[in-house]
């Protein structure tokens, strides 16, 4: 993948995206790990944006060290690490928090890997390139769960 | 040179007297011709001679014989000038003469031609001779003079009424065999050497020919499915061998239209044209194979059911991943097994942290569906805006403009299980859509026309009262009752408390990574006896977990409740007591608590050491939520 070109790709904002006001905002804990560091730092921007916090990985081994310091809320796992496949880092992460949700990414797909993905349970597949607003989407979706 | 000219002398002498001879005899001939034509008398066949102007000048004895015209009534008399027997479409006169007036002649052969101008005649005639219906076969040929000039014609008539008629029974008889053949509802086939020979109708009709011509030549095994035509060339072989015990072959066949269909075939070895070929009667057995499959189909299931339900009947302390051998739990084991046994959609009930999902693949890993995927979803972790992509997939750049098509769950869990964890959260649209595929089996993916079909069992789980959900408007009936078909409830581990040593053990077990099984201390397993685990197996599994890690004992994770055991206890203590009754009950409470702790949960030692029944006891475990 081209760094620059892929930096433009990586996501869109959407035009349309309701704002949506809370009363109150429970903090989000939101682990990237992507190797793509543009990308990355993209979606990192984003999220503390939103009010929440991000901490970066871009390897399936420093995801797992980070994780066994504190709890994510949230992970974004893209698949095609440079350590790893990011479907066989699935079951290592539940077996430290079994609560924590995880959001695949992917720019490759195919049926297996797919499969393979889904099977070790995701809450979203993502596409990339994927709409910044369905990532906000969810996560206001977690918050509003949390709330209630 | 001398010896030469005397030499050719001689043989120019000798040529001459051999002309002379030829000469003569030629001579002879012309001057006895009366004398030859008596001749024709001796010949077997009755034969007749006439001359140029069609008069009779011979007829023989047997042509008496034959027509009952005496020789003296018919040479010479000139009836048949008329006749002109040796040339083409004309008939002989001898059909003129042998007809009677009634009769009908049929010429059945007309006169060839050959040689130029020399004339044969031959043809086949059915006449009646007096009272009897004859059929003749007839020959002429011409007479020339020694200067080649015609002078007259000789014909041969033979009566051939009985040789025609064994003819034609033999054409009935093979008429009738054919239309037999033809007419009988199976497929019949001559097969030699390996090619067809010959079908009927009905075995056009089976392989889905309309023309027994598109078949015949063509070799038989072409008509098996490739898997079975090795079968079929053995038993070809072995008939072509002798010696075959069984002639009957069954295997799957391919029509015209490469359609696959069971036939029967009744193979017999016969003689055709001098060599060996064998003769198949075949029938379409495809409704009766069919039959017999699902025959074999159901009692292997009903077979494999059998052997579930009596492992269920036994009294067990584990079901794969699932701990426990409280009754609960053997109630709750024998519902998975009656899951697996059958490919009913399921419905888990318990609260979270129960281990609905644990049950969910355990009714996966029994059932006929093992060897497809068991696909986890969690319904209620994102907004109901993106799950329709994720159910149902969608076409690369039908919204983003990616690269990859997204396949979707049901597409992945074809022929699989799906688990739909939190169900209850599911929006009324998606429930809709999910209905809809499930119930006619056919969706599209977003931004796609194609049409796409997934078999698919749903187990799904909720912690909600579903029926609740129905009355309040929040799921559709209809999907409700497509999911709710095999409940399952788990019951919460403060409901099962004895099965907690045997978790603890297992887990401990599991955390422990070679060495020996940690102990827990006395009054470590006390406090997890008397914790009301809110957050269920799950919630056991971490503090255990947090126990070997940091050898110590604490309820608190992020993710159940935040009540310590000592919190919890002191909140007990403090428990403002309204009436005396509530005290009483909160005292009775904690004596039942101490003496069950005391007695490991055992009930009958239990209620013995309080002095009270067994049955008061139960009621009493009861009415504090014990059980």
């Amino acid at each position: 993948m081209i760094q620059s070109s892929w930096h433009t790709h990586c996501f869109m904002v959407s035009q349309s995206y309701p704002e949506q006001v809370f009363k109150e905002r429970q903090i989000m804990n939101i682990l990237i790990v992507e190797d793509d560091i543009s990308l990355s730092a993209s979606i990192t921007d984003a999220v503390r944006s939103w009010g929440h916090t991000a901490e970066e990985a871009d390897t399936g081994k420093d995801a797992l060290k980070k994780m066994n310091h504190r709890y994510f809320d949230l992970i974004l796992l893209d698949i095609f690490l440079p350590d790893i496949k990011g479907h066989l880092l699935i079951p290592e992460m539940k077996k430290l928090w079994p609560h924590s949700n995880i959001i695949s990414m992917t720019g490759y797909n195919s049926r297996d890997l797919e499969r393979e993905v889904r099977k070790q349970g995701v809450i979203y597949y993502m596409i990339k390139p994927f709409d910044i607003g369905h990532l906000r989407s969810i996560i206001d979706h977690m918050n509003t769960k949390a709330l209630h | 040179m001398a010896t030469t000219d005397a030499a050719s002398q001689t043989k120019a002498i000798e040529l001459k007297k051999e002309f002379d001879a030829y000469r003569h005899a030629d001579e002879r001939f012309a001057n006895n011709f009366d004398k030859y034509l008596e001749f024709i008398d001796f010949l077997p066949d009755a034969t007749f001679i006439i001359d140029r102007n069609s008069r009779v000048i011979a007829w023989n004895r047997a042509m008496e014989k034959m027509t009952g015209v005496k020789k003296d009534d018919i040479i010479g008399k000139g009836e048949y000038e008329h006749a002109m027997p040796f040339y083409n479409r004309r008939r002989p006169m001898l059909v003129d003469l042998i007809c009677t007036e009634n009769s009908e002649a049929e010429l059945l052969y007309n006169f060839t031609q050959r040689d130029g101008d020399t004339l044969y005649g031959e043809a086949y005639v059915s006449s009646v001779f007096g009272n009897r219906e004859a059929f003749l076969w007839a020959k002429a040929s011409p007479l020339y003079d020694k200067d080649g000039n015609l002078v007259g014609a000789i014909e041969s008539i033979r009566d051939i009424t009985e040789r025609r008629n064994k003819e034609q029974a033999l054409q009935e008889s093979e008429e009738r065999y054919r239309t037999l053949t033809e007419n009988v509802a199976d497929g019949v086939a001559l097969i030699q050497k390996g090619k067809l020979l010959f079908v009927n109708n009905a075995f056009v009709t089976i392989f889905g020919y309309t023309d027994a011509e598109d078949i015949v030549g063509r070799t038989a095994v072409d008509l098996i499915r490739s898997d079975c035509q090795h079968d079929f060339e053995m038993l070809l072989a072995a008939l072509e061998s002798g010696g075959v015990s069984n002639n009957t072959f069954q295997g799957l066949s391919l029509s015209k239209d490469r359609r696959e269909f069971w036939i029967e075939a009744q193979n017999n070895m016969i003689r055709w044209n001098g060599e060996t070929a064998v003769l198949s009667t075949i029938r379409d057995i495809t409704e009766t194979k069919m039959k017999a499959l699902a025959f074999e189909e159901e009692s292997h299931r009903l077979r494999g059911e059998n052997i579930r339900l009596k492992a269920s009947m036994r009294y067990r302390w584990r079901l794969g991943p699932l701990i426990g051998k409280s009754a609960v739990m053997q109630e709750v084991y024998e519902r998975i097994h009656q899951a697996a046994a059958s490919d009913a959609n399921v419905i888990i009930y318990g609260e979270s942290g129960t281990g609905k999902e644990l049950i969910a693949r355990a009714i996966h890993e029994m059932g006929d569906r093992r060897e497809n995927a068991f696909v986890p979803v969690n319904c209620g972790a994102i907004p109901e805006h993106l799950l329709e992509s994720e159910f149902f997939g969608h076409k690369k750049g039908a919204f983003t403009g990616a690269y990859s098509d997204k396949h979707g769950y049901l597409d992945l869990a074809d022929n699989g299980s799906l688990f739909l964890d939190e169900i209850g959260e599911l929006g009324m649209n998606i429930q809709v859509k999910l209905l809809r595929a499930l119930e006619g089996g056919s969706y599209s993916p977003l931004g796609s026309a194609e049409v796409r079909h997934s078999t698919i069992r749903i187990v799904a789980a909720t912690n909600r009262n579903l029926i609740n959900q129905v009355n309040m408007g929040l799921m559709r009936e209809d999907f409700f009752y497509r999911i709710h078909v095999i409940p399952i409830s788990l019951p919460p581990l403060r409901n099962r408390r004895e099965d907690i040593p045997l978790l603890v053990e297992h887990f401990m077990k599991n955390h422990n990574t070679g060495t020996a099984t940690q102990h827990i201390p006395g009054n470590i397993m006390d406090a997890l006896f008397e914790y009301d685990w809110p957050g269920n197996v799950r919630e056991l599994q971490n503090v255990l977990h947090r126990y070997v890690t940091l050898k110590s004992i604490d309820f608190t994770s992020p993710h159940s409740p935040a009540i310590s055991l000592e919190k919890e206890q002191t909140d007990r203590k403090y428990d403002p007591i309204t009436t005396l009754s509530s005290a009483m009950e909160q005292f009775e409470k904690k004596i039942l608590v101490k003496t069950l702790k005391e007695t490991k949960w055992h009930k009958t030692k239990a209620a013995s050491a309080l002095g009270i029944s067994r049955k008061t006891l139960f009621r009493k475990m009861k009415a504090y939520a014990l059980i």
